[in-house]
């Protein structure tokens, strides 16, 4: 029998940054998130990427001190794709954001903050994340090992390197290599243009 | 002044605020006339801002992966819709092949036609029936149709038959024996005589014809030794479609089907 989790510990779990309850969002949520892009001939991966950005959305504002949920989780996190759907939708077909409830809808404080909600900003770190992902896996290792604050001579020695120069060089290269791709992938002209 | 090249670990380290003095100078007049190093030094930064934060990082890893893992292996609801189309496909092809090709009854009126006395069948006292059948010596050959279900021992019409019209005109592995006449499909008025010829390649103890009706039932089955021919006399048998089968130690060699028309 599927396990059914309250929005406490929906909420905690995600905080936590649980697979499990990272799973249980993805398989309650997407229909409701897959009925709202379908309704503008989304495609399948618009779905998945407006879940996921919506998701890192709900992330932030659930580990803020003052985050207190008004209605059910589920209503909050349509909110939050309904208002992310719109942005897109607005700035990739110039269409009128006209937010509009449905009557039986319940109403929910989620209230988008332009600075750390924007859609432009969701989109362009996805896409980051998504070239991060197409590195070389010696890449990944490092820039991982990298990012979770490992010193440079503990990243050699579980490489097996010779030395931390060695692991700083190679993480440049990694890292030009990581850029060169951005600024080749034509989903990212749009956010890195230069004159 | 030595020119100074800038490479890409130039942009890491401006970023990161650890260029020496000269550096950063040369560096920053090189971003004040370089318009793709101003968008690469901005897109690390923001690369920056990212991989500093690594609960969003791990977050954004773990969604990635959830997504992939269940775009390759689709929902056991998924796979049940998939498994109910292609068992609703499979019924609609069943139904149409049933519809279209199957089995179809004669008519009421031709009913009527078919007799026991479909071809000439002489029945002696012991109520063993049998028919004509020609050798090349001209030997009439009396062969024992006792077997033959009589009701159906003719072709009341010209209907092929599906599973026979698909061998028609092929041969099999055998390629001890060829077949030099008829020809795959012959045509010939009631009356007249079929001549089956063929070469041995090597010695072969037997040699069988078998000829059908277009509903199944053998109307010929003899067994031929030594002699390269047989004589297929039409005249004691209906016109209609029938097929005919060659074996050579009862292995199929080739297929074939003779339309006899009525004079």
């Amino acid at each position: 029998m599927k396990p059914r989790y309250s929005d406490e510990i929906l909420l905690e779990g995600l905080r936590q940054g649980k697979t499990n309850v990272l799973e249980y969002l993805y398989s309650e949520f997407t229909p409701v998130v897959r009925h709202l892009v379908r309704k503008n001939s989304g495609t399948q991966h618009e779905i998945e990427d407006l879940f996921q950005d919506a998701l890192m959305i709900l992330f932030r504002r659930c580990k803020e001190k003052n985050f207190c949920l008004k209605c059910s989780l589920k209503t909050y996190f349509i909110a939050i794709c309904k208002n992310l759907w719109m942005q897109r939708l607005e700035r990739k077909y110039r269409l009128l954001f006209q937010a509009h409830y449905e009557a039986h809808e319940e109403r929910c404080a989620y209230i988008p903050e332009e600075r750390t909600d924007s859609e432009l900003m969701l989109e362009r770190e996805r896409l980051m994340h998504k070239n991060i992902k197409s590195l070389p896996p010696d890449c990944q290792r490092i820039l991982k090992l990298y990012i979770n604050k490992i010193p440079y001579a503990e990243i050699a020695r579980l490489l097996q390197v010779k030395d931390e120069i060695y692991v700083k060089t190679r993480k440049y290269t990694c890292k030009n290599l990581l850029r060169k791709k951005i600024m080749n992938d034509p989903d990212c002209k749009q956010f890195f243009y230069y004159e | 002044m030595n020119e100074q090249k800038i490479t890409g670990e130039w942009i890491d380290r401006y970023n990161e605020g650890t260029l020496s003095e000269a550096e950063r100078i040369v560096f920053e007049q090189q971003l004040k006339v370089d318009p793709v190093l101003r968008a690469e030094t901005k897109i690390d930064a923001d690369l920056n801002i990212l991989m500093s934060d690594k609960e969003r990082f791990d977050l954004r890893e773990k969604i990635t992966e959830i997504i992939e893992r269940r775009r390759s292996h689709p929902s056991f609801r998924k796979y049940l819709l998939i498994a109910a189309s292609v068992a609703l496909m499979l019924a609609a092809g069943g139904w149409c092949y049933l519809l279209f090709i199957g089995i179809q009854k004669p008519d009421a009126a031709r009913e009527g036609e078919v007799q026991q006395e479909a071809f000439d069948i002489r029945v002696n006292s012991d109520s063993e029936s049998r028919f004509e059948f020609m050798n090349e010596g001209g030997d009439r050959v009396h062969i024992s149709t006792s077997g033959i279900d009589r009701n159906h021992a003719s072709s009341t019409d010209y209907e092929p038959v599906p599973e026979y019209e698909m061998l028609v005109g092929s041969v099999t592995r055998n390629y001890q024996l060829i077949l030099k006449s008829p020809p795959q499909e012959k045509t010939v008025k009631k009356g007249t005589p079929v001549r089956f010829e063929w070469v041995q390649q090597s010695h072969i103890s037997m040699v069988s014809l078998l000829v059908l009706n277009n509903r199944g039932a053998v109307i010929v089955d003899t067994v031929q030794a030594d002699n390269n021919v047989l004589m297929l006399e039409t005249s004691s048998i209906k016109p209609g479609l029938y097929y005919w089968k060659l074996l050579e130690e009862d292995n199929l060699v080739t297929m074939g089907k003779i339309f006899i028309q009525s004079k």
